[in-house]
């Protein structure tokens, strides 16, 4: 226990019902979430591998951005990186992305350019019902400079490769991320799961 | 029951009668919000002269109205995806001045919903919505009517008790006192539970008189 790591927290947000919690939960559990339950906030703690060091990731799993809009501001002030999450099979949902990138970038303005943050596209799976573009995905990575990807968390496609670049971010970005002592949270309210991605 | 003759602010019986007519049976209904230019301009054109506060009351129920009419809501634009209209009806509510489970009577309602027996907390709860002001009543009853025909279609829409009162739970409590701590995730939970309750129990607590026979 008395092990030190490089700890990164994470927030994952966007509309609800786009599918935040079933990609947060395929990567710290690997396993598909097929309720429909909305979530108010949960946490998951994931080891992850980076060139050989052991990482601790802390992703918080938040409420869809129209409920809880006031809480939006202190999840982003405690982040170092963020998960932007739209549905590829609903368009709309990515005009919260941009706010919420533009909101991102007004709170964290002092600590200069290059803020970690990853835009997922979801429900690759339902080809069917997909409504935003390759056009529209390109087109907007390239206005924002932001990395996009394409995912299913049903068919584990492209899921980890969204946080394994987001922390790839976060440690170019914040190479001095002190040690810290794990340490077991006891948070009532929140669920801490404990998972080693390799 | 004469609380019940109060009338209910006709935004809302407008977006509620176009949400049961087009929109019951699509999933997520009330979680998955709408277009955001689209919602403004719903909003705008709900607004736009057609709400007059009374000057004199502070409460939502005094507006008058004017002529909400002129928004056509079973027009292509707005019935093809009611989830405009439904985050319409969400901002509405979160934006009115006091929530419709006013402020002053939110430490009673949270204290009531504590109870670990789901009996008392009915009870409790019950009596807290009794002690409601007259125009917040109505249009509690109301809406809770219209949420309850909506988690009967849980079915097809996926949304169940449970799930309409996370999503309600802030909109009618409000986001007053949310902190910058955000330790109030705790307060959340009772807001979504007392929601839940009273959903749950909506037959007893507004419809069924029990002295009748």
């Amino acid at each position: 226990m008395g092990e030190l790591v490089r700890k990164y927290r994470v927030v994952v947000l966007g509309a609800g019902g786009v599918g935040k919690s079933a990609l947060t939960v395929r990567f710290a559990q690997g396993r598909f979430v097929s309720d429909y339950n909305p979530t108010i906030e949960e946490e998951y703690a994931c080891d992850v591998q980076a060139e050989g060091e052991t990482c601790l990731l802390e992703i918080m799993d938040t409420a869809g951005a129209e409920q809880f809009t006031a809480l939006n501001e202190v999840y982003i002030k405690r982040a170092r990186g963020f998960v932007l999450v739209f549905s590829l099979t609903q368009e709309s949902t990515l005009q919260d992305v941009d706010n919420i990138r533009q909101q991102i970038q007004m709170i964290k303005a002092q600590e200069g350019q290059s803020i970690p943050i990853v835009v997922v596209g979801t429900k690759m799976d339902l080809a069917r019902e997909r409504e935003v573009t390759r056009d529209t995905i390109k087109d907007l990575a390239a206005r924002w400079g932001l990395p996009f990807y394409e995912t299913s968390a049903k068919n584990n496609w492209h899921v980890t490769d969204v946080f394994h670049d987001l922390l790839g971010q976060m440690r170019r970005r914040y190479p001095d991320e002190p040690l810290k002592k794990r340490k077991e949270k006891t948070k009532s309210r929140n669920r801490i799961d404990r998972c080693i991605i390799m | 029951m004469i609380r019940d003759d109060v009338d209910v602010p006709p935004i809302m019986v407008k977006c509620c009668e176009a949400i049961e007519k087009y929109g019951l049976l699509s999933q997520g209904i009330y979680r998955i919000g709408g277009m955001m230019r689209k919602v403004q301009e719903l909003k705008e054109k709900l607004d736009r002269g057609n709400l007059v506060f009374d000057p004199g009351s502070d409460r939502f129920a005094q507006v008058t109205f004017v002529d909400l009419d002129s928004v056509n809501l079973d027009a292509e634009e707005w019935s093809s995806d009611v989830s405009n209209v439904t985050s319409v009806l969400k901002l509405w509510l979160r934006e009115l001045p006091d929530p419709l489970i006013s402020y002053s009577l939110q430490p009673s309602f949270m204290e009531a919903t504590r109870n670990e027996n789901d009996r008392m907390r009915h009870i409790r709860l019950h009596e807290r919505v009794n002690e409601l002001p007259d125009p917040n009543y109505a249009t509690l009853k109301y809406f809770m009517g219209h949420l309850h025909k909506v988690t009967q279609h849980e079915e097809q829409n996926s949304m169940s008790i449970v799930n309409i009162a996370i999503v309600f739970g802030p909109t009618l409590f409000g986001q007053g006192q949310m902190g910058m701590n955000g330790n109030n995730m705790l307060d959340a939970s009772l807001q979504n539970k007392a929601v839940e309750t009273i959903l749950k129990h909506y037959t007893d607590i507004f419809v069924e008189e029990p002295e009748q026979s």
